[in-house]
């Protein structure tokens, strides 16, 4: 389907889909997370699509794989491992590990509006419209969040150390 | 231009695309998840929605309301070994009644009649003194009186129960106190109801207040009797 559609679909499949994942997670901040991974992931999938309802099959298919992992992620962070860099041996690999994880960290730091946002603009790669009809914003207000998710980000690595 | 400015060069490069939204920080979002996962996530969605929606697990009632029986029955019970009998709330009810009893006394000290004229009523209700008296009586009739009087201060108080209209078949009781303290053996042994024994406390408060009364008539009058003849009394009155 084409880009254009993708915007009238989701401002219309969003409720659902978040009711779906509210009744499965009572939690509206994890329902909101795994409505957004399925979006994010929808957006990925949708030129192969053909149909309305083959997008929204699958957004609703999406939907619960997204709860489904987010639970199994909640069951194994008791057990959370350190991670072995050791793997890690070149330096420039080891910069570009640096500076990931350090984009990671700014982008966790984020308020959570921000980050929802920011994560479906950077990941999904997504334009100001997409995200506001698959968060329920307005676009201006989501290009407004977006800049200030940008600045955050930006001061946090210069805090850091990695600018 | 060594490595180190080039590996940061290329770093800057990457940061800009991504704060731009052109390149990705992690790649999973773009991955799509198999059919097979979407079944298997799917199928786990659906059997942890039916479980949660599986009603609890109900509590039997039948201990409860077992329990609520058992109590009721304690409750309703009649207890045989205590005072009281089956009457007894609505005694009880009456108790506050009983408690305001009229003690009416006259003590006008008229100087135009004799001492010997005057006379103290005190009277108190209810005042019925037997259960079966009170089974007769129909809650319409007035409730029966305890009236004391005392014709002079030597002589004992008589106290009687009266009523406004008693029944032909009905005589007052007509009880003659002396001074004279009635060996234990002649006091009626103490009934088993609460109402008798409201009663006979009634008629003893009544009593003390007729004695208090018959004192402070003597008190007066042998005080009068002092100014008179020009005698000191014999014993000063401190309660005037």
């Amino acid at each position: 389907m084409k880009a254009e559609m993708f915007t009238f679909v989701v401002s219309r499949l969003r409720p659902r889909l978040l009711a779906l994942a509210l009744q499965f997670n009572a939690d509206s901040d994890a329902a909101e997370d795994a409505v957004q991974e399925a979006l994010m992931r929808l957006w990925t999938a949708w030129e192969r699509l053909a149909k309305e309802e083959d997008a929204e099959r699958l957004a609703v298919r999406l939907t619960k794989h997204a709860c489904i992992d987010a639970f199994r992620q909640s069951q194994q962070q008791q057990t959370v491992e350190l991670k072995d860099n050791a793997a890690v041996a070149s330096e420039d690999a080891i910069h570009e590990t640096e500076l990931q994880q350090a984009l990671e960290r700014a982008v966790a730091a984020l308020p959570t509006s921000e980050r929802r946002l920011w994560t479906l603009f950077a990941e999904a790669q997504m334009s100001s419209a997409q995200i506001a009809a698959a968060t329920g914003i307005r676009i201006r207000s989501v290009s407004s969040i977006l800049s200030t998710a940008r600045r955050h980000i930006i001061e946090s690595l210069k805090k850091g150390g990695a600018l | 231009m060594n490595s180190k400015e080039l590996n940061v060069k290329s770093e800057n490069i990457n940061l800009e695309q991504y704060l731009a939204g052109q390149a990705p920080l992690h790649g999973d979002h773009q991955n799509l998840p198999s059919d097979e996962e979407l079944d298997a996530a799917e199928a786990e969605f659906d059997r942890m929605m039916a479980e949660r929606k599986q009603p609890a697990r109900r509590i039997p009632l039948w201990p409860w309301a077992a329990a609520a029986v058992a109590v009721i029955a304690v409750l309703l019970w009649p207890d045989t070994h205590s005072l009281s009998s089956p009457e007894q709330p609505a005694v009880a009810s009456q108790a506050p009644h009983a408690t305001e009893h009229r003690q009416v006394a006259q003590s006008t000290v008229n100087e135009n009649t004799e001492t010997t004229s005057q006379s103290q009523v005190v009277e108190a209700r209810p005042t019925s003194s037997s259960r079966e008296e009170r089974q007769q009586s129909d809650t319409s009739q007035p409730s029966p009186t305890l009236t004391c009087q005392t014709a002079a201060p030597s002589q004992p108080i008589s106290c009687s129960y009266e009523t406004s209209e008693l029944p032909q078949t009905a005589q007052a009781d007509i009880i003659t106190i002396s001074d004279e303290v009635p060996p234990q053996d002649t006091l009626p042994p103490l009934p088993q109801d609460r109402q008798a024994l409201a009663d006979i406390y009634l008629a003893e408060i009544a009593l003390q207040v007729a004695y208090k009364q018959r004192a402070v008539q003597e008190a007066v009058s042998a005080y009068k009797t002092s100014i008179i003849t020009g005698e000191e009394p014999a014993q000063p009155i401190i309660a005037f």
